[in-house]
């Protein structure tokens, strides 16, 4: 662990671990935003990690960021700090500085993107943002967006768009935006050269998401031993009997394995060969969230299905994550495309040392 | 080789046309908006109304004698109309315990007056009751239960409290299993009572439980000193138990086990129609020979327990089957739609796909959790 990880993870996890109560989570899942709750993390700088100085960052690598992410999964907190910070980064990248403290959000869908037109020296933006987490509280998006034939990224004021609000199952927001006839700065605009970049927040965002499930499950994980250790039928504590070990051991294995990947992709993505690592992460991590909620259920009994009880929190989460940041049918069919358009056995492209970043 | 079969079931053509009546009247009740259709509407539609409406037609207790309110139909008529409304997503909730295992349960061990009592009225859908078996500590184990009924003049005085009680809250009576006698711990089974406890006596308290949806359907009912006359005692003082148990096949092999989520399961395969997703519709109709093959399990023991033949393995194994297969349907529908997010859009179909998947922890829960069913069903087959 570098120092400022073990920094960040040491005073973010106390952090969080407080902020994390049944009253925030129950405000959550109102589709609240605590304004005050976000100022406290971007003072502790969790906004700005894996940002360099110059950015007004607080320096550090993916495997910060990430550590950071995942925290946030094993002490959920309605904040749209996983979706700023990898705003962030993108922005970074493009050289674009954010010199505000909102929250920002992103919309990257090459099926469906942003359209830009020039006129007379002024952009002008039109289009539908589907499905943008936390959407209704971010100042900014980062989009995708095609202007006469060329792919751009493009920082787009969330003000000018008119606002569908949804929630997903624990009460995130994911707002749908529509913009129309919406007037961009040049410097907004950023033109993007090579593929690849194209996918890039696609991967960043899915590798979130497992990382974030994996935390939780960590977190679940926690919930069932402490419930399995207290709770007594026929005199016996749950653990003991043989069909609830066999839910613990399920519970237990499972989270290890994506932790295990996670943590793996994770590095690989500092190392700059992150195309595949991901697409496996949450191919695996997605496929077994609802399994791991639905044993932590049956462990919970009728407790675990009350509004009071945290599981709920925790498993809703499960529900949902899964399914963003691409689910595992998505995933694996970008999987297949990747494997056809490689010429390397399976083996060699699991195991090898790669340069191969690109999707395509 | 163990006897593991089932009588089939084929339906007559006057039964056919009892099927079409109840659809009939359904369709009109949603077109006239009367319902929305909902996943898991047994536990959560509570509608009395809709319950006076099926009590009018004389579709609530109508196996049951007329004598007592009944219409003297078949089992297999009563199955045909369960699983019509489930299948509707109707909202059943009110009159359902009463309908499943209240009726037959004071029909087997009730008295005349008791039976001349509360039969009319629960077929009228006038009288609901909830069942109180589970305590804080008494789950699984409900042999541990606590609440207590001492002998007073004329009756009993009741003291404890039950949780988790479905529609405890719009209910009128609560079939309460208690203990009669000092718990034994050579055998934990003796001294248990049924009481038919009025849920607006002074004593009783109803406190609601928030369910993780945010919605009120289960609650915890304290009693302090309730007063139950002796009429209100079901069956033989001491064999509460054995009654008790006797309901449970009523209540784990009837075709609510099976079609919690079959509202949401029709409306994506009508949706992958329209669409012409040829694949998806291959992914969803995989679950249909599932569905047929418990529901065939289902029926024969629905023919049983109008015989009075002992089910009570089987009638375990259809409730682990048919859970399993409410569970998969919300499952598979999450990746067969993915490839159409725009469904999702569909106010309908993510609604019925929100309630499947939160609803669905408790499918292998309620009615006795998966874990102890596969205990009754191996140690059944294996006595056997
Ligand atoms: C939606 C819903 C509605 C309900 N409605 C009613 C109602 O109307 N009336 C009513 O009385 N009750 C009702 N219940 C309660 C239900 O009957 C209980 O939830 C059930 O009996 C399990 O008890 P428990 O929740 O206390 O779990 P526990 O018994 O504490 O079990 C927790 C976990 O341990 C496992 N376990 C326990 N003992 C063993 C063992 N010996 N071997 C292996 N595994 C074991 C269980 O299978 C489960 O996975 C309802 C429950 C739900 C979820």
């Amino acid at each position: 662990m570098s120092e400022i990880k073990e920094y960040i993870y040491d005073s973010a996890s106390k952090f969080l671990k407080k902020q994390s109560t049944q009253a925030l989570l129950e405000k959550g899942q109102m589709g609240l935003f605590d304004d005050e709750l976000w100022a406290s993390v971007n003072d502790m700088g969790l906004t700005g990690v894996n940002i360099s100085e110059a950015y007004g960052g607080v320096g550090g690598d993916y495997e910060d960021g990430f550590t950071v992410i995942k925290l946030v999964g094993q002490y959920p907190i309605p904040l749209p700090l996983t979706e700023t910070l990898i705003s962030k980064w993108i922005l970074s990248q493009y050289g674009i500085k954010i010199t505000h403290d909102q929250p920002l959000s992103f919309y990257f869908n090459e099926q469906n993107p942003l359209e830009v037109r020039e006129h007379n020296g002024n952009y002008i933006l039109n289009g539908e943002a589907l499905n943008v987490p936390w959407g209704r509280v971010a100042k900014e998006i980062v989009a995708l967006a095609k202007c006469q034939n060329q792919w751009i990224m493009v920082l787009v004021p969330v003000n000018e768009s008119k606002i569908h609000e949804k929630v997903n199952l624990a009460g995130e927001p994911r707002d749908s935006l529509f913009f129309h006839g919406v007037n961009i700065e040049d410097s907004a605009i950023k033109i993007i050269k090579d593929c690849e970049s194209k996918k890039k927040v696609e991967q960043l965002y899915a590798l979130a998401k497992a990382a974030m499930l994996t935390g939780i499950s960590e977190r679940v994980v926690q919930e069932c031993l402490f419930y399995a250790s207290e709770r007594k039928q026929f005199g016996r504590n749950l653990f003991r009997f043989q069909a609830v070990q066999q839910h613990i051991s399920f519970l237990v294995g499972e989270t290890a394995a994506c932790l295990a990947a996670v943590n793996n992709a994770v590095e690989m993505l500092q190392g700059g060969n992150d195309a595949l690592s991901i697409m496996l992460t949450k191919i695996k991590v997605s496929a077994v969230a609802g399994d791991i909620a639905m044993t932590a259920h049956q462990l919970h009994g009728a407790i675990g299905m009350t509004y009071e009880h945290t599981l709920h929190h925790l498993t809703k989460r499960l529900w949902s994550w899964r399914d963003e940041g691409g689910n595992e049918r998505y995933w694996q069919g970008e999987l297949s495309t990747y494997i056809e358009k490689n010429s390397g056995t399976i083996w060699s492209l699991l195991v090898d040392n790669h340069s191969v970043r690109s999707i395509l | 080789m163990v006897k593991l079969e089932v009588p089939t079931v084929q339906f007559t053509s006057d039964q056919q046309s009892f099927r079409n009546e109840v659809r009939a009247f359904l369709r009109e009740e949603i077109q006239s908006g009367h319902f929305t259709p909902a996943c898991d509407s047994w536990l959560s539609g509570e509608s009395p109304t809709f319950s006076k409406k099926l009590g009018d037609k004389g579709w609530i207790g109508m196996t049951w004698p007329r004598s007592y309110g009944g219409s003297e139909k078949s089992a297999i008529e009563r199955y045909i109309l369960t699983e019509e409304l489930l299948v509707a997503g109707a909202p059943v909730a009110a009159h359902w315990f009463a309908d499943r295992q209240t009726g037959p349960l004071l029909l087997k061990y009730g008295t005349e007056n008791q039976k001349k009592t509360f039969l009319p009225q629960i077929t009228k859908g006038e009288c609901f009751f909830a069942i109180g078996l589970s305590e804080p500590n008494a789950g699984s184990d409900l042999a541990a239960i606590k609440t207590r009924a001492v002998r007073t003049d004329g009756g009993w005085l009741l003291n404890g409290s039950k949780i988790w009680s479905s529609g405890a809250h719009i209910a009128h009576y609560m079939v309460v299993l208690c203990r009669t006698s000092p718990q034994n711990e050579e055998n934990r089974h003796d001294g248990m009572s049924q009481l038919m406890v009025d849920l607006h006596v002074n004593g009783v308290t109803i406190r609601p439980i928030t369910f993780l949806t945010g919605a009120h359907h289960f609650n915890e009912v304290f009693f302090e000193n309730v007063f139950v006359p002796d009429e209100h005692v079901v069956g033989q003082v001491g064999n509460g138990w054995k009654q008790g148990m006797a309901e449970l096949a009523y209540e784990r092999s009837g075709p609510e086990r099976i079609l919690s989520t079959y509202p949401l399961f029709s409306m994506v395969i009508e949706e992958l129609k329209r669409i012409n997703d040829r694949d998806g519709l291959t992914e969803m109709l995989s679950l249909l020979p599932e569905l047929w093959s418990i529901r065939n399990l289902s029926i024969g023991v629905a023919k049983y327990l109008d015989e009075g033949k002992d089910v009570s393995f089987i009638a375990s194994l259809v409730k682990d089957r048919g859970t399993t297969f409410e569970t998969k349907v919300a499952e598979t529908v999450r990746l067969v739609l993915s490839k159409h997010p725009e469904l999702f859009n569909s106010k309908s179909i993510d609604e019925l796909y929100t309630q499947s998947i939160l609803h669905g922890p408790g499918f292998t829960l309620r009615g006795g959790t998966t874990e102890i069913l596969r205990g009754i069903i191996a140690k059944g087959v294996v006595s056997q």
